[in-house]
């Protein structure tokens, strides 16, 4: 099979198109939204426009009755009045400014919507509608008509908190203002200006900065104090308790300098203490709003699904699901529980739960479990089991999804000895001068614990691990957070799963042996092959692009075995070697297709490895990395991977999703720390086990399960890159814990000697804050470089 | 000299003015999203031209 290379650019943004591609009028476009606006720079109407297209669409009736029912529609209304609504939705298909324009020109397509407001980063809008020109459901069809169709699931309704960074930016803004102002109102200080003239001033900038540092200290330095409480509380000593106690002292001592007029006390090194923090805590937490880390089951499952109630079909939200229930699933439409089946057969596509894409033909009186996709006509169900108790749910539920995995990170490790040290010499300082001056006692033991506050320690690792968040994501490998960075230098096991992580998820390579097929024979194939559900089936029809498509007659499809068909008096088969009348020794994964049972060739269909891996396995494998490879699917690709990846420590197959927790855990228990590498919801127990969990995703907007970072697809090569920069990362963390303790090594032989002056700490401060964040910055891009990153 | 009493606490006024706007500025979600108004911009003309079309077909119906 050949694959397609060339790159086609969009007429109107462009850009490559890449999931999508529409051609029209002669042009290539990359989404509806490009392909509106040209058509609108032709018609400039666009309400034609959609009058034009929602007439094409009517299969789109039905897909969101449920948006009838009030229960749900209160559920997903932000805002609703008489004649005002207000609904967030998500729409996954935003891609580019095109679909910008055309959304927010919403109210163009329709008289009932007010206005829309597009959130590009999140693929979600905001819109505005008068619930008695358009409906919900009205308006859930109007945006599928234009290409937008929205996404509704379980976990919709509950309604989000206000963003972190919000908070934080605005911390951050209170502190530079004090910051900024009480360095200027202490210039006077710093310039050592000492007549009687000045002095009424020098107390009246005094005080103006005592009141100035009051916001800067209680509002935005406050988490500082409350988690250095929280920490003390479980007699935990981490990097907020030295903080938070060299703030206090700070503040305190200034506060009695300033209203005894004995100094100008320290509160520009205060404020800007907190501000420089606040900074570092703001590059850390720069997270990727636009993805989601915490998925659990409820962002799979539909939010409502159709229930039989007598003669009528209600949608009921899923929530409300009972045992004994008759519901309704129509094609693609996910099983929301585990249920029994009534009608006479289904094609249930489980590509969701267990990553294989394959369709499983199901009797009536089967057993189907949660999660499962139905493929064809609609079907009718009778629930065994609620929805938060089916099969799949309930992996959610145990343990692992629940346990908070504690680990202590490197600064807060550090901080413990650090604060010990502080004390230590605080105390010895405080003992000599009890010898040389006892009145100094006190102005060097707060000397010693104000300049000793670990600011440069504390701002270290928050900004390498934070370029090196950047410079992964730069890459398409997200983490969730900076700790995850950390993690990751810890990991010595790399566990693979197979289908979507090291062979892309849809590609199959299919190999034609045999003699040259006749197009007239390709035609006929692709006939036969077009009414067949078998995967494999699906695969050589995909192959066949391009052939003309031939009926067939008396099509056959015998379970285990293969399709058969009649053309021209002759019967064609396709299927396994002794349905084919062919008595070749069995080769698993070949499929054979005949004439009058005479074989023409067969067809050999592999999955389609990523490019480079056999060379970042050796890599990883170079770098002293455990490799283990957990399947869903059969031996039949073993021998081929023992092929390419020989570095493999072990492959196990047929992993169901507990086994591949259970072995995770197992490996776990042998002090290996796991890096685990998967997609779909068959890994997503493993993945939250493992020490880190990395979902794999070809489109990092679409959903993936709960994990701890999300890598594109085609990043997946680039691994042991990622898992090198890391750990040299962490060798950059060291160097400038090293560098901060040097510049604290400074700091504190000028208190113990009783020299500290205001106007040295003021210096002293900010300048081993930016040594520090200079140095992690420059050398991460360094690093990033020469790792070709 | 006592003017600069007087400066100085004008100064901190305007200052606080300042503070003011961008604390209102971040809570009213001027900073949650940066990345549509950019994208907004780009077609700002268009529609403005638009508009004009539209007023000077109402004006003279031809």
């Amino acid at each position: 099979m050949i694959q397609v290379e060339e790159k086609v650019l969009c007429h109107h943004c462009g850009e490559e198109c890449r999931d999508e591609h529409i051609y029209y009028d002669n042009r290539d476009f990359c989404c509806v939204g490009c392909k509106s606006i040209y058509e609108l720079f032709q018609e400039d109407d666009l309400k034609e426009l959609y009058q034009s297209r929602n007439k094409s669409n009517p299969h789109l009736r039905g897909k969101y009755d449920f948006l009838r029912n009030d229960e749900i529609k209160e559920q997903l209304l932000n805002f609703q009045s008489a004649d005002h609504s207000i609904i967030h939705l998500d729409l996954p298909d935003i891609h580019c400014s095109s679909c910008v324009y055309v959304l927010e020109n919403l109210n163009e397509f329709h008289d009932g919507i007010i206005q829309t407001k597009v959130n590009f980063m999140k693929r979600a809008a905001e819109v505005h509608f008068d619930p008695r020109y358009i409906s919900l459901e009205e308006l859930a069809i109007l945006l599928s008509s234009i290409g937008y169709p929205p996404q509704f699931n379980a976990a919709d309704g509950l309604k989000k908190g206000k963003s972190k960074r919000n908070r934080i930016s605005l911390k951050i803004g209170v502190a530079a203002f004090c910051f900024g102002n009480i360095m200027l109102l202490s210039f006077p200080e710093y310039l050592g200006i000492k007549d009687q003239m000045s002095h009424d001033f020098d107390r009246f900038f005094s005080y103006l900065n005592l009141f100035l540092v009051i916001p800067a200290f209680f509002f935005s330095g406050k988490e500082y104090f409350i988690s250095a409480y929280k920490g003390l509380k479980r007699s935990f000593v981490n990097i907020d308790v030295p903080i938070a106690l060299g703030m206090a002292i700070l503040f305190l001592r200034s506060a009695y300098e300033i209203i005894s007029a004995t100094g100008a006390g320290y509160m520009d090194s205060l404020a800007g203490l907190i501000f420089f923090l606040l900074i570092g805590k703001w590059f850390q937490n720069k997270t990727y709003e636009n993805l989601s880390f915490d998925r659990d089951y409820k962002s799979y499952f539909p939010l409502a699904v159709l229930k039989r109630d007598g003669d009528q079909e209600v949608p009921v939200p899923i929530q409300q699901v009972k045992e004994g229930d008759e519901i309704i699933i129509r094609n693609q439409e996910i099983i929301p529980a585990d249920a029994v089946l009534l009608s006479d057969s289904a094609n249930i596509d489980y590509s969701f739960v267990t990553g294989e894409q394959r369709a499983v033909k199901m009797n009536k009186g089967d057993h189907i479990y949660a999660g499962g996709r139905q493929v064809g006509e609609r079907i009718y169900l009778k629930v065994t089991k609620e929805t938060s108790q089916s099969y799949l749910t309930s992996l959610w539920n145990s343990d692992t999804f629940l346990q908070k995995k504690d680990s202590v990170s490197m600064i807060d490790r550090i901080s413990k000895y650090f604060t010990i040290a502080i004390f230590s010499i605080a105390i010895v300082a405080s003992v000599c001068w009890y010898f040389i001056d006892p009145s100094q006692i006190w102005l060097v033991s707060t000397s010693v614990l104000i300049v000793a506050c670990p600011c440069a320690l504390a701002l270290s690792a928050p900004f390498t691990h934070g370029n090196t968040m950047r410079i992964l994501g730069r890459n398409r490998f997200y983490l969730k957070s900076a700790e995850v960075a950390e993690k990751l230098t810890n990991v010595n096991t790399i566990v693979f799963d197979k289908t979507g992580t090291i062979t892309t998820a849809g590609d199959h390579r299919v190999t034609y042996s045999g003699t040259a097929m006749k197009s007239l024979e390709k035609s006929i194939l692709k006939g036969m092959t077009a009414n067949s559900t078998h995967p494999l089936s699906k695969r050589i029809y995909d192959s066949l692009e391009g052939v003309e498509l031939l009926r067939v007659d008396d099509f056959k499809e015998v379970v285990g075995k293969g399709i058969s068909a009649v053309f021209g008096k002759k019967v064609y088969k396709l299927g396994s070697s002794s349905w084919t009348m062919h008595n070749n020794k069995v080769r698993e994964g070949s499929v054979f297709f005949s004439e009058n049972d005479q074989l023409i060739g067969s067809f050999q269909v592999t999955n389609y490895y990523r490019p480079g891996l056999t060379k970042m396995v050796g890599d990883l494998s170079l770098l002293k990395y455990d490799l283990e490879l957990l399947s869903g699917d059969n031996h039949q690709e073993e021998k081929v991977l023992k092929n390419i990846l020989p570095q493999l420590r072990s492959m196990l197959f047929k992993q169901k999703p507990e086994d591949k927790l259970n072995y995770v855990k197992s490996l776990q228990q042998q002090r290996h720390r796991v890096l685990m590498l998967g997609d779909g919801l068959n890994d997503a127990g493993a993945l939250s086990q493992s020490d880190v969990g990395i979902a794999v995703a070809e489109d990092v907007s679409a959903f993936s399960p709960a994990c701890d970072a999300i890598i594109e697809g085609a990043s997946v090569t680039k691994l042991s890159e990622f898992l090198q920069y890391v750990t040299e990362a962490k060798k950059i963390v060291i160097a400038s814990f090293i560098i901060s303790f040097l510049y604290n090594v400074v700091g504190l032989s000028f208190a113990v000697s009783g020299w500290l002056t205001p106007v040295f700490a003021a210096v002293l401060m900010p300048l081993s804050s930016i040594t520090v964040v200079a140095f992690t910055t420059i050398a991460g891009n360094l690093l990033a470089r020469k790792l070709k990153l | 000299m006592s003017v600069i009493f007087v400066l100085i606490l004008v100064s901190m006024v305007v200052a606080g003015g300042f503070l003011s706007l961008f604390i209102w500025a971040v809570k009213s979600g001027q900073f949650d999203d940066t990345m549509t108004p950019s994208m907004r911009v780009l077609f700002d003309d268009k529609k403005k031209k638009k508009m004009k079309q539209q007023a000077n077909l109402e004006e003279n119906p031809s």
